[in-house]
């Protein structure tokens, strides 16, 4: 089972969210930041909710701080919306790019055209969702901007138009460290491309993760507990 | 002189190559042949077949890398750039100077390690040149090991035997990514530099 490390970010700052709400400052994004010590860590995922929303570009600044000091590959996400802003990301020390707001659906040309530059193998797409009615749904925009998809039509398209792998994040489970949401693997169909289950990840759940080969999903991405592993 | 030089192909992850190996050796990019100074030449990884070798003859490297005793290290698609082909792209030639053409791998959703992309650090076997230890992948096509008599490195991917790295004389080609492996990828790719 592979490690992720997610590591959220706004301007210059490591920060924590509740439920994609009220980040609060974890450390200052500087120089001389390091990744979280654990030597599981296999690959990190570098997010900016806060871009999508208010429209900005995506934290490159981070990137370059985060790179410069790691020689795991980093996922990089938050605002990428063009086959421009995606290329400058890799330029930048990106391995691959998360795209979650760019993407529905019923609009795939991102994807589509990012393929014939950097290949399937590079593009990581999130799959954010709230329960509703029973239903899993999913949200662009940090959980504001509902998509009318649901979690399994989502994930069947992504995989169709060209993704290499996807991130499914329940957003209420995000930050409270109560344990994954399991069952949303459940409703999945079989996928021939790699499936990354985050948010909620608890203390319990991360010492064990080798205990998890069985499960439906091929790595499992933690981020709030990693805030006890910095320096 | 610049000890290592990384061919500045866009969409490839040159800018992971270049900090994993900044703090120990002098290192730099390069954008066309008639300013390489280095010894050692990189591919990068991380892009399309197509994009990659349409990159590497607009600018002229077919050519050089078919003539140079350089020591030359192909990284992902760097690694298939350097075979006869890629499935990825049919009608784009590899250079053609390490064996085998890259293929699909055919994703096997019954065994480990059967999904495609195929990701994540996987053991690798010791092979006369290179010692064992762990490699980070993250790729969809693969070279088959059936047919290759260069020196490689096998490993079993979604059921089949791939080469994950090949080395011909000065011509090295690696599947996995050394600057993305943590500190045991980055003393394989030193010391593959520096021999």
């Amino acid at each position: 089972m592979r490690l992720v490390c997610r590591i959220e970010v706004k301007n210059n700052w490591v920060v924590k969210g509740v439920q994609y709400e009220g980040v609060g400052k974890v450390l200052a994004l500087d120089k001389g930041y390091r990744i979280p010590s654990n030597d599981k860590i296999e690959e990190v995922i570098l997010l900016d909710l806060t871009r999508s929303v208010f429209g900005l570009p995506p934290n490159f600044m981070a990137l370059e701080i985060v790179a410069e000091n790691t020689n795991l590959p980093i996922t990089f996400g938050g605002g990428i919306d063009s086959v421009e802003a995606a290329l400058k990301a890799f330029e930048l020390g990106a391995s691959k790019v998360y795209l979650n707001s760019s993407v529905t659906v019923n609009e795939t040309s991102l994807v589509n055209e990012l393929v014939k530059i950097v290949g399937r193998q590079a593009i990581t797409i999130g799959c954010e969702y709230r329960i509703e009615n029973g239903q899993r749904m999913c949200y662009g925009e940090a959980g504001r901007e509902p998509f009318q998809e649901t979690l399994t039509d989502r994930a069947i398209a992504m995989n169709a138009c060209g993704a290499g792998e996807i991130v499914v994040s329940h957003i209420e489970s995000d930050g409270i460290e109560k344990g994954f949401d399991w069952e949303c693997l459940d409703e999945l169909p079989p996928l021939p491309i790699p499936i990354i289950l985050a948010s909620g990840g608890s203390q319990a759940e991360l010492d064990k993760i080798q205990g998890y080969e069985s499960m439906k999903c091929e790595a499992l991405c933690f981020s709030k507990v990693f805030n006890n592993d910095y320096g | 002189m610049t000890m290592v030089e990384i061919v500045n192909v866009e969409g490839t992850n040159r800018r992971n190559l270049f900090n994993c190996l900044k703090n120990n050796i002098d290192v730099d990019f390069v954008d066309d042949p008639s300013s390489v100074k280095a010894s050692t030449l990189i591919l990068p990884g991380v892009s399309h077949f197509g994009h990659y070798i349409d990159f590497l003859d607009a600018h002229g490297w077919r050519e050089f890398l078919l003539n140079t005793d350089r020591k030359i290290i192909g990284i992902c698609s760097g690694y298939h750039a350097l075979c006869s082909g890629s499935e990825e792209s049919p009608r784009h030639k590899g250079i053609g100077l390490l064996q085998g053409q890259a293929k699909l791998i055919k994703a096997d959703l019954s065994c480990t390690n059967g999904k495609v992309p195929h990701v994540g650090i996987r053991h690798l076997p010791k092979c006369n040149s290179i010692e064992q230890g762990k490699g980070y992948f993250v790729h969809s096509y693969g070279v088959l090991a059936d047919g290759i008599e260069n020196e490689s490195q096998i490993i079993k991917i979604a059921q089949s035997q791939y080469a994950v790295s090949q080395i011909n004389k000065n011509i090295i080609g690696l599947q996995y990514h050394p600057e993305l492996s943590g500190e045991d990828g980055k003393h394989l790719l030193l010391e593959l530099i520096s021999r």
